[in-house]
């Protein structure tokens, strides 16, 4: 089966989410946009897609760069503000939040708002405060990078706009268990070891034999049908 | 949580309210416990199979029961597609995935008012009163709305 990073890590989150579940996805979160379509389409029918874009269950008819514009609001059976949103995941009623961060650490905190660089000013990033409420309340937050390297998997973050304790990292590379110990290898994506993984990440991790699921034929389609633009490549590096 | 208002109030008291110093301004304000009841019990102009529900007109405290009870139960003027929530989003003012169960049962609110569908009916919520007095009333009152 021919497939991309991209339709492999989309597939993966699929995975990550159960029919009936409530799903947030936010800003700038195209390949979490594509992965819970897919979900809706393959196995979770009955899943709550929560826009950012304040709505329930959209149904777009195209998919763009921006995931908090009208097209992610397009045939939404509510409006849903992300007032509400934030209240739902406060009544512990909120299954799943994809985030990311620009730092990921060992224990599973994540940098979204300030990289300090000595003798330069710090790079500060817009954005991070929803994280900071989702993440500790949300069943399951699913982190998600384009890139996996020791910039950003590192031992501790230099500083925390967010902490969880369940949930999943997705990469390139791997799958990753986030648990109340903090972040544990999962599975290896085809065709990476686990030394490959291990040199582009800061902390240690536990070996293991576990390797992803490629994704299946009828994955790669849904996706491909779900996202013809390929707003799911945006953000990786160009190869 | 804490809200403004309530100075001066006996409700306070009456209501098990807490006084909190506010640390912004210094100011003491009322705070209010989170009220999370067991079920709401809703009735609404129009609903899908699903429990998308549009109320029109007043809202009173539907909306905020709808989010804050443990279980939703709708009941109906009319069951309408699914397609004319698709159509108008901003008009549903419950969304499926918070709703229990939902019922189609006209006149459900009477002898209530459910606009633009009846108004009140002074004369009926009069007999409803004047059944709740004794539980052969009651019994009476349910048998007679078959």
């Amino acid at each position: 089966m021919d497939y991309t990073t991209p339709e492999l890590m989309a597939a993966v989150m699929a995975r990550l989410l159960k029919d009936g579940d409530t799903v947030f996805t936010g800003v700038a979160s195209n390949l979490a946009v594509v992965a819970t379509l897919a979900a809706k389409r393959l196995h979770a029918p009955n899943l709550v897609h929560l826009a950012i874009a304040s709505s329930v269950d959209p149904e777009p008819d195209r998919l763009v760069p921006s995931t908090s514009g009208p097209e992610l609001s397009h045939r939404s059976v509510c409006r849903f503000t992300l007032a509400e949103i934030f209240d739902l995941c406060a009544r512990r009623e909120l299954d799943v939040a994809f985030l990311s961060g620009v730092q990921i650490d060992a224990v599973g905190r994540i940098n979204l708002s300030r990289i300090p660089r000595p003798g330069r000013p710090d790079v500060v990033i817009s954005g991070g405060a929803g994280a900071a409420l989702l993440m500790p309340l949300v069943k399951s937050a699913v982190l998600w990078r384009t890139v996996h390297d020791r910039r950003t998997f590192v031992e501790s973050c230099d500083l925390v706009t967010a902490q969880g304790k369940s949930g999943w990292v997705v990469t390139p590379l791997c799958l990753m268990r986030l648990t109340e110990e903090g972040l544990a290898l999962y599975s290896v994506h085809p065709g990476v070891s686990f030394e490959e993984v291990q040199d582009n990440t800061a902390f240690s991790l536990n070996p293991t034999g576990s390797l992803t699921p490629e994704p299946t034929p009828k994955e790669v389609a849904a996706i491909r049908e779900i996202d013809p633009g390929s707003t799911r490549d945006l953000g990786f590096a160009r190869h | 949580m804490p809200i403004a208002g309530l100075q001066g109030s006996h409700i306070k008291e009456s209501a098990g309210l807490k006084e909190v110093v506010c640390p912004f301004s210094g100011q003491k304000v009322a705070a209010v416990p989170a009220v999370a009841p067991d079920a709401a019990l809703i009735h609404v102009q129009e609903a899908d199979i699903f429990g998308n529900c549009r109320i029109f007109g007043a809202l009173s405290h539907d909306k905020m029961a709808s989010r804050a009870s443990k279980r939703v139960i709708i009941t109906a003027e009319r069951i309408v597609d699914t397609e004319t929530f698709r159509e108008e989003p901003d008009c549903t003012t419950i969304p499926h995935f918070i709703v229990t169960a939902v019922a189609e049962a006209p006149r459900g609110a009477a002898p209530g008012s459910c606009e633009p569908y009846y108004g009140i009916d002074s004369e009926g919520v009069r007999r409803y009163l004047d059944a709740l007095k004794s539980e052969d009333g009651v019994q009476g009152y349910l048998d007679s709305a078959g």
